[in-house]
């Protein structure tokens, strides 16, 4: 995959802000901050890893969130420790209560697992297009929480599994962000991403000059299930408990709507998106509490961050529908500028 | 630096001081709530309840002559939200917490809050899955499940009933799915007979084929057992009376809303069920949704008063320890034993594992209100 040398800059760049971001919050925040900044990370990542399908096929995914599940669940099962497994899942098959692994291999089993399964289900969903993918890809959500839900034995159900080790830290978090951003670009600016985005425009020409649309999809959504596999392992092991809700409607919303907002087309607009949402939400829930503010105490007002929310997805709808960053990526932006200052007409 | 530029870096600045925690608190209790107010958990907890009850405290001249901060959080309903607020709560000088009804936030609020050696209290979680998973420092306010299925299994073969059918739901948490299996033990226990298990969904409009299982059990069941959610309690409780398969329906608190009676209809009469706590006249529970009626707070259901008997949990717990160390509070929890709260008249922590064991209400429906026709305390509670 050869890439051009401006996109790997301004993909490096990116990446970049995030690691400063990241090591001024790991030197100087309060520990409340520390963790607000990780939830932020591993929305990051999963709003990188759906932009990867999304973005290039132009394919709206609402099955991301279910890679995320399973890669979860399969880290809590394999790095929990014996100990709490004998209680918590007293009943569970193929003997998972009496061994323990150590985080790592967990997470590398994890992706695999992830892998597997997003190969079988991405046989199917490369052959269709527009609103019957989307629907295979809802159906394969719910799939995924029913099976979670109901395999009792295996996951607990309905009920939190608890006792995974919180093992990660910040530092690989924004290690892994910033390997997500940079493979994200990779696949978006290489041969590949660009004839699959060829193909999401105009299928008929695209197919015509002989690009392999079938195969470009699958290639887009197992790296976009790899993303969210590792988004998935992330998130397991920083909050130690997760339940099936944890990977169903909300988080998919939440992620959708972040790329939306910051426009699916690009991997800079997947990182603006998600820092807005984030910054946006946690302002909001600052103000809904009813803070004293300037010497004034503001009334309680609960609530605000789902209707801000809202907010965001209907003004960018109506005023900017493909994004506050349409298809523009950081060094697209600086590209255009520095021509404009060697007086190029650009559009 | 041109203008826009400083005016971006100001605001910026700003936003920065906006989301720094609030300053530690003066001296007296602090209680930080991780409360479900909005999302889909917020009938289930008592945020307005816990207000109202720090209100009248702070009234009375505080606990051990303090006031009582409270610092209110909204979840959203989502556990990583309650995880990040409970940091922000102890960063901000939290003495305890209270926490939202799922374990999947309250465990992870426990874990962070057991460096501090400080409890976490749920105000409407019924689950003693939380305080097994977090046993040094989680604790219910309400009962747990398996005491209220024990309870209504006492009950049940009290009135003479030997055989029970049980429904059985997977779609809304463990409540539904694990109620009646602690409700089976406690009655085979006392030497009853479980004949049968009938699955439903929550939602459904129509229990007929439920029904008609029921009815068509190989051994005729005397009595059935559900840990079934309002509206569908009711729907399930008029399809018997309208199929005339007049068999009582015992249930805990899932039943307990108003809109059960004009739901169930003529089935009304079949319900009984164990809830946590009952205005009726003269009890403590309807002087303080009076008192708190009257302070402009919106009483909504039973969580509203679990919300104050949490805050009295606490202050008896501070007042015997003597101290708002969040580490003698939490020890002192530990201790309570007898205790009488708002909507329950004994409340004891002592040797249970972080779920207490408490004085219940059972209720049934009698021309066309609830009323009260027992107040148990199970003898055997099966284990979690």
């Amino acid at each position: 995959m050869m890439i051009e040398r401006r996109a790997l800059v301004g993909a490096v760049v990116l990446g970049l802000c995030i690691a400063v971001a990241g090591l001024l919050v790991w030197g100087f925040a309060a520990p409340y901050h520390q963790r607000l900044f990780f939830t932020f990370l591993v929305n990051l990542i999963a709003v990188v890893g759906l932009q990867v399908f999304m973005g290039n096929s132009d394919i709206t995914h609402f099955g991301h969130v279910g890679f995320m599940g399973i890669s979860a669940y399969v880290t809590a099962i394999l790095a929990t420790p014996v100990a709490v497994k004998r209680s918590a899942l007293a009943t569970a098959p193929f003997g998972v209560n009496t061994f323990e692994l150590s985080p790592l291999v967990a997470v590398l089993f994890a992706i695999l697992i992830t892998l597997a399964v997003a190969f079988l289900v991405g046989l199917m969903m490369v052959r269709q297009a527009g609103i019957a993918a989307t629907i295979a890809t809802v159906a394969f959500l719910v799939i995924v929480h029913v099976v979670v839900m109901n395999w009792v034995d295996l996951t607990r159900g309905p009920r939190a599994f608890y006792g995974i080790p919180p093992k990660a830290t910040i530092g690989w978090a924004v290690a892994t962000a910033f390997g997500a951003i940079v493979l994200a670009r990779a696949f978006r600016d290489s041969r590949w991403g660009l004839q699959l985005r060829a193909s999401s425009e105009d299928v008929a020409a695209a197919s015509a000059v002989g690009v392999p649309i079938r195969k470009l999809r699958f290639a887009a959504w197992m790296l976009s299930a790899f993303i969210m596999a590792v988004a998935g392992a992330l998130f397991t092991l920083f909050v130690g408990t997760i339940s099936p809700k944890s990977f169903y409607f909300d988080l998919t919303f939440l992620t959708i709507a972040m790329l939306i907002l910051g426009g699916m087309h690009s991997v800079t607009g997947a990182v603006v998106g998600c820092v807005i949402v984030t910054a946006g939400v946690e302002t909001m829930r600052f103000l809904e509490s009813g803070p004293v503010f300037a010497g004034a105490k503001l009334p309680e007002m609960f609530g605000l961050t789902g209707f801000f929310l809202g907010l965001v997805i209907v003004l960018s709808m109506a005023f900017r529908p493909s994004g506050l960053l349409g298809s523009d990526e950081i060094d697209d932006i600086w590209h255009r500028r520095r021509l404009r200052k060697a007086g190029v007409e650009v559009s | 630096m041109n203008s826009t530029h400083k005016r971006t870096l100001a605001a910026l600045l700003a936003g920065v001081a906006l989301t720094l925690p609030a300053a530690a608190q003066e001296d007296g209790l602090v209680i930080g709530h991780a409360a479900a107010v909005t999302g889909l958990l917020a009938p289930y907890d008592g945020p307005d309840g816990v207000a109202c009850r720090v209100a009248q405290i702070n009234d009375a001249g505080g606990i051990l002559g303090k006031p009582v901060t409270l610092l209110t959080r909204d979840t959203k309903s989502d556990p990583v939200t309650a995880a990040n607020i409970a940091q922000e709560l102890i960063d901000a000088g939290a003495d305890v917490l209270f926490g939202p009804p799922t374990d999947d936030g309250l465990i992870p609020m426990a874990g962070l809050a057991l460096g501090q050696g400080m409890a976490v209290l749920s105000v409407g979680s019924t689950q003693p899955a939380f305080p097994q998973a977090s046993p040094e420092n989680g604790y219910l306010v309400p009962y747990g499940d398996n005491a209220s299925g024990a309870a209504a299994a006492e009950l049940a073969y009290a009135a003479g009933h030997r055989k029970a059918a049980l429904m059985i739901a997977h779609d809304v948490g463990a409540y539904s799915l694990v109620t009646p299996e602690y409700f089976a033990q406690a009655f085979e226990k006392l030497g009853g007979k479980i004949v049968g298990r009938v699955a439903y969904h929550h939602g459904l409009a129509d229990y007929t084929p439920q029904v008609t299982e029921i009815s068509n059990m190989a051994e005729k069941p005397d009595v059935i057992f559900g840990a079934i959610l309002v509206p569908d309690a009711g729907v399930f409780l008029r399809t018997l009376a309208s199929a005339d398969v007049n068999i009582p329906v015992y249930g805990t608190d899932g039943f307990d809303d108003p809109s059960l009676i004009p739901v169930s209809g003529e089935g009304g009469k079949l319900a009984t069920f164990i809830t946590h706590g009952f205005p009726s006249e003269g009890s403590a529970l309807k002087a303080f949704y009076e008192d708190c009626a009257a302070r402009g707070f919106n009483v909504q259901n039973i969580f509203f008063g679990l919300g104050g008997e949490a805050v009295d949990v606490v202050k008896t717990a501070v007042e015997a320890a003597g101290s708002f160390e969040p580490a003698a509070i939490n020890a002192a929890i530990r201790e309570i034993q007898g205790m009488k709260g708002i909507a329950s008249g004994s409340i004891t922590y002592k040797d249970q594992n972080g779920t207490p064991l408490k004085e219940m209400v059972a209720l049934q429906i009698k021309d066309g209100a609830f009323v009260e026709v027992a107040r148990p305390t199970p003898a055997w509670v099966p284990a979690p």
